[in-house]
């Protein structure tokens, strides 16, 4: 009964694709191309020395191969948009919504058909590059399966994206011009807002940057940031890597599950209204606005900001009510605006009064590392002038004397030797009395409006501004990981440095005790200077 | 069987739109097997609405619908049943013969091959021609072709005739006649040629406005009414007359001093009712489904203010 159940759904499927021979030429071409340049570009570097031999390293001299195979990942947009066609054109509509299939007979033949002219010569293309890098990095035959496997996962997880996002858009869409700006839109919108949401509003409010911290590279999960874990962008470990691929794939196959729910509701009557549903009209509209207005506030470009986001609203608006537009209407949608701009402006206040919705109590873990540098600043107004302390430990502190004399041998530059060593201890000690010094005197006390529209209007910076009776302290922990070049790719050290910053206001009265005790930890200089403001 | 019970269709209101749309009220139709059935109605009268709920492009708003029992919405099992094919071939334009044959064996298991190769042979359709490079009469045909093909117990073919040329209505009739009577399956079709439902089926059903104003074997339908020519001695018959005499007139005229009329009733029980008035002619004259149609929508005041309007 399955098999034949199967049976049915795999004919209706190869049905869908005869109807599509256009779109599944040019995705052939394109996979082609690409593999062929991708097959060129591929190859495998010397990178360093390691115990005094060569190390190499796979990698793609050239990218256009790659770029080719991007793109044919986002032709799946012009696949859904044929074989989904029964949503937004009656004809066709009348022809399927009367052949012998039930609702989700036809959305399971539509997706199989989907993937036999998109994903499936998309995996071709990536099994065949997989056996010609084989070839080609023989001489790193794991690192180079690894780090293909890896790219050609990011571009997998873009295509089912694209799919998912068109599908999605689709389904909730009565017209086609709808459901093609709308799933370019959201496309965007879903893979840039959470990462603008943790890097600009929590980062921001909060104060706090970690380098390490994983909660802005979380945000490769969604959509498109999961070009984040292509092995060139040195955010993830190679296990992490794919650890977000597959929940980024994973989420893509539930928006996709979602959009089962929508089709199934749908039928005749629903063909050819711009917009289904009116939920998604909303939801549509005010994750684009956010996303929008999150990018202006970045900028700090409002005046612009709200025209472009304004004129981008009422023109989507206008293209989707294809009626006509009373005064009452466009009244309604300027109010819907200005009710979005509100609900922007309600949940930015929400992070600046939460310390970013909680992320101000980040902080910073001991770790393995070379270098090891502390600095405390705290930065007071008065009388016109700023005053700053600065409180640094010394600087370029090793802190692992072993692996520091194999990177003297490994180096073929010249390493001064480090004033003075830091012992493990001494260093977990120190990172103990920053963070605890942290945890002292941030607090959330202290937050007002005022400061909150600063800091939206006037942009992040907006701590030079008078604060008579508050101190700005700025607490750093730099350091510079473990080398461990001759695990490539599989370690988890091999790129970047680590950085850990927390700025926060202080009562000016509590400021002697703050720079005596950021003194003690450092236990090195201090550099005070006083400088003018500057004045428009 | 199909079972068209006390449906009712109603499309939500679009924005600017102060209410919903009725397009179908509380309509009930029973298509047995092995007929040819017409659907008649003014333009925007619900035919094409019925006949999209019927093969479960709609689902209904109220009522049932259902196709030898089973009920015919998101129902595979039913919509095996039923072929439709409806007034636009648009989405057939980048077909060949060779696609439009895979498209549709890929969907009805019965799907014919020699049915199919032997009707496009028969009508010589070109093979390899995209469908946007047919005449419209050659679309036409490859969709009834099509259609027939799929050896489906019912065809509903919506205004499928409309705009052909007599000979080629008269090629596709016969096809579809011959094929439909070696199997016994049922064909239901929507026109606006009155004429050509009469000449076609055995039952009709008129429709205005989403209400069902009648649904019958044809022969019965004509027997409902008859037109009555009547003169009366030194006197004018008048429709208030005919009316006291206990007759539904829906249309009356006079020439002279004849006088015309069309009621509904069957001619046998008409003529002893106007008797009493001693006319001195009196005669019934049997009506065509085309005046039937006609005359009923009058009654209902349809194109009765364009007419108003143009005297």
């Amino acid at each position: 009964m399955e098999q034949t159940y199967f049976a049915k759904i795999n004919k209706a499927a190869t049905a869908e694709c005869r109807n599509r021979r256009k779109i599944r030429l040019m995705i052939t071409i394109l996979a082609v191309a690409g593999g062929l340049f991708e097959m060129g570009e591929f190859g495998v570097r010397n990178w360093g020395v390691v115990d005094g031999e060569i190390a190499k390293k796979p990698e793609f001299q050239g990218y256009f191969g790659l770029f080719l195979i991007f793109v044919m990942a986002f032709f799946g947009a012009f696949a859904v948009f044929g074989i989904f066609s029964d949503l937004t054109n009656k004809q066709t509509a009348d022809v399927q919504l009367s052949l012998p299939m039930s609702a989700k007979d036809r959305f399971l033949s539509k997706v199989l058909a989907l993937a036999r002219l998109h994903l499936i010569p998309l995996a071709i293309e990536s099994v065949l590059m997989l056996v010609v890098g084989a070839i080609r990095g023989s001489e790193v035959l794991e690192d180079s399966l690894i780090y293909l496997l890896q790219a050609h996962g990011v571009i997998m997880a873009c295509a089912v994206f694209v799919d998912a996002v068109c599908i999605f858009c689709m389904c909730c869409c009565g017209a086609k011009a709808e459901g093609v700006y709308t799933s370019a839109i959201t496309g965007l919108c879903v893979s840039l807002t959470p990462f603008m949401f943790v890097n600009y509003i929590m980062e921001t409010f909060s104060g706090v940057s970690y380098s390490r911290d994983n909660v802005g590279k979380i945000c490769s999960v969604f959509g498109g940031m999961v070009v984040m874990c292509f092995p060139e962008a040195d955010v993830f470990t190679t296990t992490k890597a794919f650890l977000v691929i597959a929940v980024n794939i994973v989420m893509s196959c539930l928006l996709a599950y979602a959009s089962f729910y929508i089709y199934r509701k749908r039928d005749g009557r629903h063909v050819g209204k711009p917009m289904v549903y009116d939920l998604f009209m909303e939801l549509f509209m005010f994750l684009g606005l956010f996303t929008l207005f999150t990018m202006f506030a970045y900028i700090q470009s409002w005046g612009i900001g709200l025209t472009v986001a304004a004129i981008i609203y009422l023109v989507i608006r206008i293209v989707a009510a294809r009626a006509k537009i009373t005064p009452k209407v466009f009244g309604v949608w300027i109010l819907k605006y200005i009710v979005s701009f509100a609900v922007f402006v309600v949940i930015m206040a929400a992070g600046y009064f939460t310390g970013g919705f909680g992320y101000y109590r980040t902080r910073c873990q001991d770790f393995d590392c070379y270098y090891y540098n502390i600095d405390i600043e705290t930065t007071g107004y008065e009388n016109g002038y700023y005053d700053s302390s600065d409180f640094h430990d010394h600087s370029n502190r090793y802190t692992m004397k072993d692996k520091y004399e194999q990177r003297l041998l490994m180096s073929h530059s010249t390493i001064e030797e480090p004033e003075n060593f830091i012992t493990v201890e001494e260093r977990k000690a120190k990172t103990k009395a920053c963070m605890d010094l942290v945890d002292k005197y941030y607090t959330l006390e202290g937050r007002d409006m005022k400061t909150f529209a600063e800091i939206l209007f006037d942009g992040r910076d907006s701590y030079i501004s008078n604060k008579d009776n508050r101190v700005y302290a700025h607490v750093n922990i730099y350091s510079s990981e473990d080398y461990s070049y001759n695990e490539y790719p599989k370690n988890d050290r091999y790129y970047s440095d680590t950085h850990y910053g927390v700025s926060f206001w202080i009562p000016a009265s509590e400021r002697a005790e703050f720079d005596r005790e950021a003194d003690e930890i450092t236990g090195g200089s201090e550099d005070a200077f006083d400088w003018s403001i500057f004045d428009d | 069987m199909i079972n068209i019970n006390d449906v009712t269709m109603v499309f939500d209101k679009n924005k600017g739109e102060k209410e919903n749309f009725v397009a179908l009220d509380h309509v009930t139709i029973e298509i047995p097997e092995g007929c040819i059935y017409g659907f008649l109605g003014s333009n925007g009268a619900g035919k094409s609405t019925l006949m999209r709920l019927m093969c479960g492009v709609y689902p209904c708003s109220g009522g049932m619908i259902t196709i030898d029992d089973m009920p015919v919405y998101d129902n595979p099992a039913a919509k095996g049943r039923i072929f439709f094919v409806n007034d636009e071939t648009i989405q057939y334009a980048n077909y060949t013969l060779k696609d439009l044959k895979n498209y549709y064996a890929s969907y009805y298991p019965e799907f014919s091959d020699e049915v199919f190769d032997r009707l496009t042979g028969k009508l010589e359709l070109p093979q390899n021609k995209r469908m946007s490079q047919f005449s419209k009469g050659m679309k036409r045909q490859a969709v009834v072709v099509a259609a027939l093909s799929c050896k489906t117990k019912y065809i509903m073919l919506d205004e499928a005739f409309d705009g052909l040329d007599p000979a080629m209505r008269k090629i596709i009739k016969t096809m579809i006649v011959d094929e439909l009577m070696d199997r016994g399956a049922t064909m239901i079709v929507s026109s606006h040629n009155v004429a050509e439902i009469n000449e076609l089926c055995d039952r009709a059903m008129l429709i205005h406005q989403g209400h069902l104003i009648f649904a019958d074997e044809i022969d019965e339908i004509k027997s409902g009414f008859c037109k009555i020519q009547m003169a009366l001695n030194g006197a004018q018959m008048t429709k208030e007359m005919a009316e006291q005499a206990g007759l539904e007139v829906m249309q009356f005229s006079r020439l002279g001093s004849v006088a015309q009329m069309i009621v509904r009733g069957g001619s046998e029980d008409m003529i002893p009712r106007l008797r009493p008035l001693s006319p001195v002619l009196l005669e019934a004259v049997p009506l065509t489904l085309e005046e039937i149609f006609i005359y009923e929508l009058e009654v209902r005041g349809y194109g009765a203010d364009i007419l108003r309007e143009d005297k």
